[in-house]
């Protein structure tokens, strides 16, 4: 069923040059045959009809199918397809083209057919004919008035003779030429018969009209068919009776031989001369007809060639014409089939078509590679740059900012990213913070060759010292000039440095002052010891007092050199994990008993903490912490000490939160910057180590310090650490990961 | 010049040939063809129903010329017997037909009827004394009782038509689409 459908419907579309090839010879044929019907061919007589029918549903079949084929080309030019145009167009032409000599072959076919016709039949011949039949008609009652008269010459001889009739009857018919005699009697009874035929047993009896006629007293002679033995003549006249009562001789003469031949060959021409001329009208309409289907059959395979023609030309144009669209949208891959094209200059064009999109497709190929490369290398250009520690700014000639690494944002702590092609006057105005880095750069963005500047600056974590360095670039490749600065925060390399310089200061003094004094304390001692029982009480008062301070202060000095001393003591750690929550409960227990107006409050989480931390080293820090905390308080009135832990997950990792916090006075804004540093105290007391020790602790644990200062007043330092991992991260035994963690920090230090 | 000539005679030709389609296939007015079974009945005579039957045949303008044009006209004479069922059509039990050639002799300017089941030819002087010759059926055996059921009940039918058929080929086109050569009388039944 499917297949039929297929079938038809590819039909239908005017795919495929064999199914209505197949259609035209066959309505050809039944053409032919047709017109041998129509000439009155015995054999094709009777198929006409069936012919005719035939002809005529396969050429309204036709007529469909190119109706639907039209009615579907239309229908797609109104769409505008492309090719639907050209298509109706050519298959336009082509039609004209076919039809314009049929239908003027036709017009003179018709014609001629006509004129053809109308000859056969001629006037004279007419005629002659009636003339003919005229003539046999004057020969046939020539012998039928003299059969009367031998028929009348009969009916005398028997008018008396009431006696041996059958006998009589049977003489006469001897000497005449009658085939046949009858005497009728009253009601038409036969009374005597004689015939030639030997078989007959009753004589031919005569029809009722001429009885009738006879009876009238008028004779009846006519040509007339008597049996199946052609035609006779048949005579009836009265008999006069010697009763007076009705007799009727019938006699039967047959028409001679020869004068019967000719005169069935005259009337058989005639008939068909008339049949012919009367079917003459019907004969041309019948051949008009033919002539018509063959006309229509024409046309219809004129037009079915046309769209067959047009479509299969136009295919290879509307693909090209697909082609040619799909490339403009950028499709190169499209390659025409080309079915249909053949061998031809549209073949050639199909080929040379799919020839330049091969190319097309090539270049664009390499185009999208060479494109990929310059997107990777600018990729790999960036990923390096993201990756620099160093900040990276591109400024172009006309000041405006043009590329910007991560690390510039990050040291600027602004997101540079949301100023690219801003100008840098109005990067200055848009954000405050970048003004005194935009006026710092601004005198050397005037000026080409290299450059290099230190500048401080204040960003929201305090003061900052960038190193910058800039150099103009070369106006070529793209770059049209412009500045490259580089800057680094070297804040922490100069802390650094100078923490290192403090370091070998207190080196060199706790070695140099600590060789001298206690020289002097033995030498004190020994002053006091040896004067003090020769001078008298006054004297020995001051002695007492002098000695007395000097021993003091040497010890105070001695201290102040062993803080010195401690401070740059080269790190020698031992470090191992340790849970902070315990450790620093343990620590703190032992100000429990603190004298008096301070109050120690412990904040710690529930979850522990574990850390890989030198115990020692962690003691004296919370030492250290928690005495500078308690003197600040003191000093300023205050009472309370809250000490905290606490779990962090920033960016991905986690981290320990170690929190001191005080209600004392706080840090002063000047000292915020350098809190940490050697000498740096606001204490009247003290050597202004403490916090710089936490520091430095805090770093070699891999920490970082922060001091802050609460809005409520009080001051807050907070530690941060790094957790110790000992599950998926440290599969091996805790005290290898310790070695292997110490190794690295003694690596990095 | 000639080819006006040429185009005008062509026109003829179409408009002839349109005109005659009109003439052959149009209705002819005020003229009521058609045959007609105006009686039929059997009788049973000797064991063998014997047929008795009128009709009347009136033929179309154009019958009657091609008639008169020596186109011999075949007249069929169709019979049947019918067992009367009383759910269902009738069922025809037996068919027989008689065919009559109905021409004219130009000779003898008269009319000829053969018989041509029987092959027997009478010739009329008029064509009404044919028709009505031909219209009187008089005790033409159709059936032996014998070859009836006894407790059934059957019904005889008849009907004349023109036996388009056998008409020349050029006619016999028109013949199939025009009224004019459509004289088929209605079925005639009558209880057997």
């Amino acid at each position: 069923m499917v297949h039929v459908v297929a079938l038809i419907r590819r039909f239908a579309s005017g795919r495929g040059l064999l199914p209505p090839l197949l259609l035209f010879c066959l309505l050809l044929a039944l053409l032919v045959l047709m017109g041998r019907a129509t000439t009155n061919s015995a054999k094709f007589g009777q198929m006409y009809i069936g012919l005719l029918l035939a002809s005529a549903t396969g050429l309204g079949g036709l007529a469909l199918l190119i109706l639907y084929n039209l009615a579907q080309l239309i229908r797609l030019y109104r769409h505008r397809v492309p090719g639907s145009r050209l298509t109706l167009r050519l298959t336009g032409i082509f039609a004209l083209l076919a039809i314009t000599p049929v239908a003027l072959v036709y017009g003179f076919s018709l014609h001629f057919l006509q004129r053809g016709i109308d000859s056969w039949f001629d006037v004279q011949v007419d005629r002659g004919l009636e003339n003919a039949l005229e003539l046999s008609r004057t020969a046939l009652d020539l012998r039928m008035r003299e059969v009367l008269k031998q028929t009348l010459r009969v009916s005398v001889s028997l008018a008396d003779d009431d006696e041996q009739t059958g006998r009589r009857l049977d003489d006469l018919l001897d000497l005449g030429e009658a085939s046949e005699l009858t005497l009728f009697g009253q009601g038409g009874q036969i009374v005597a018969t004689a015939t030639l035929d030997p078989a007959a047993i009753l004589p031919h009896p005569p029809s009722e009209t001429a009885l009738l006629q006879v009876r009238q007293g008028r004779n009846y002679v006519a040509l007339e068919p008597v049996g199946d033995a052609g035609f006779h003549i048949r005579v009836l006249v009265p008999v006069s009776s010697p009763h007076n009562e009705e007799r009727q001789l019938q006699a039967l003469f047959p028409v001679t031989d020869r004068l019967s031949l000719l005169a069935d060959a005259v009337q058989s021409a005639f008939d068909s001369y008339r049949e012919l001329m009367f079917l003459r009208a019907p004969l041309k309409a019948s051949f008009t007809l033919t002539l018509s289907l063959a006309l229509l059959l024409a046309v219809l395979a004129a037009f079915w060639a046309a769209f067959y023609t047009a479509r299969r030309m136009v295919r290879p144009l509307r693909e090209l014409a697909d082609g040619t669209q799909a490339v403009a949208a950028g499709q190169f891959n499209k390659q025409l089939a080309g079915a249909g094209a053949g061998s031809d200059e549209l073949g050639f064009l199909v080929e040379s078509f799919n020839q330049m999109i091969r190319n097309l497709a090539q270049a664009h190929e390499a185009a999208q590679r060479s494109q990929a490369l310059v997107e990777s290398q600018r990729a790999y250009l960036e990923t390096v740059l993201a990756r620099l520690s160093s900040g990276v700014l591109i400024i172009d000639q006309g000041g405006r900012l043009q590329t910007c690494n991560a690390a510039a944002s990050q040291i600027m702590e602004v997101n540079l990213q949301d100023y690219l092609g801003a100008d840098s006057q109005w990067l200055a105005v848009a954000n405050p913070m970048l003004q005194e880095f935009v006026t710092a750069i601004g005198p050397h963005l005037a000026e080409s060759g290299d450059w290099r500047q230190e500048l401080d600056w204040f960003g929201a974590a305090g003061r900052r010292i960038l190193m910058c360095r800039g150099s103009s670039l070369p106006d070529a490749v793209g770059l049209h000039g412009g500045h490259v600065i580089v800057f680094d925060d070297i804040t922490h390399v100069v802390k650094v440095e100078r923490e290192a310089a403090w370091s070998e200061v207190a080196r060199r003094l706790a070695h140099e002052i600590k060789n001298p004094l206690t020289p002097i304390q033995l030498a004190a001692e020994r002053i006091r010891h040896k004067y003090l029982k020769q001078f008298d009480e006054e004297q020995g008062k001051v002695l007492e007092r002098g000695t007395h301070t000097i021993v003091q202060q040497v010890q105070a000095m001695k201290e102040m050199v062993d803080a010195f001393s401690e401070y740059a003591r080269p790190p020698r750690l031992q470090l191992a994990p340790l849970e902070l929550n315990e450790f620093v409960t343990e620590v703190l227990y032992l100000y429990r008993d603190y004298p008096a107006g301070v109050e120690i409050k412990l904040d710690l989480t529930q979850e522990p903490l574990r850390i890989n931390g030198d115990k020692v080293r962690l003691r004296q820090l919370l030492h250290n912490l928690v005495k500078n905390a308690i003197e600040a308080i003191r000093d300023g009135h205050g009472s309370t000490l809250w000490i905290g832990t606490r779990r962090e997950h920033v960016a991905g990792s986690d981290r320990v939160e170690l929190s001191v916090r005080d209600d004392g006075p706080g840090f002063p804004e000047s000292v915020l910057a350098s809190a940490f540093e050697p000498y740096v105290t606001t204490k009247v007391k003290g050597t202004g180590l403490g916090l710089a020790i936490v520091k430095k602790i805090v770093e070699e644990h891999g920490g970082w310090i922060q001091l802050e200062t609460p809005a409520d007043g009080g001051a807050r330092i907070a530690i941060r650490l790094p957790i110790f991992h000992d599950g998926a991260d440290a599969p091996a035994s805790p005290a290898v990961s310790a070695v292997s963690l110490h190794a690295d920090k003694e690596a990095a230090g | 010049m000639a080819a006006a000539s040429e185009q005008r005679a062509w026109l003829h030709g179409v408009a002839g040939a349109l005109a005659l389609l009109w003439g052959l296939l149009g209705p002819s007015p005020g003229w009521a063809a058609g045959f007609e079974v105006i009686a039929a009945t059997t009788k049973l005579e000797g064991g063998v129903y014997r047929l008795d039957a009128r009709i009347d045949y009136h033929f179309s303008k154009p019958a009657l010329e091609a008639l008169q044009n020596g186109v011999p006209l075949i007249i069929a004479l169709e019979m049947e017997v019918r067992r009367r069922r009383s759910w269902i059509w009738n069922e025809t039990v037996y068919s027989l037909s008689q065919r009559f050639k109905l021409e004219y002799h130009a000779l003898s300017r008269q009319y000829l009827v053969n018989n041509l089941n029987s092959k027997e030819r009478r010739g009329f002087s008029s064509r009404a004394a044919a028709l009505q010759f031909m219209g009187q059926i008089n005790g033409f055996p159709l059936l032996d009782k014998g070859l009836l059921g006894r407790d059934e009940r059957y019904e005889g039918a008849l009907r004349a038509w023109l036996d388009i058929e056998s008409l020349p080929a050029p006619l016999r086109v028109f013949a199939y689409l025009s009224d004019d050569w459509r004289l088929t009388s209605e079925w005639y039944t009558w209880s057997l």
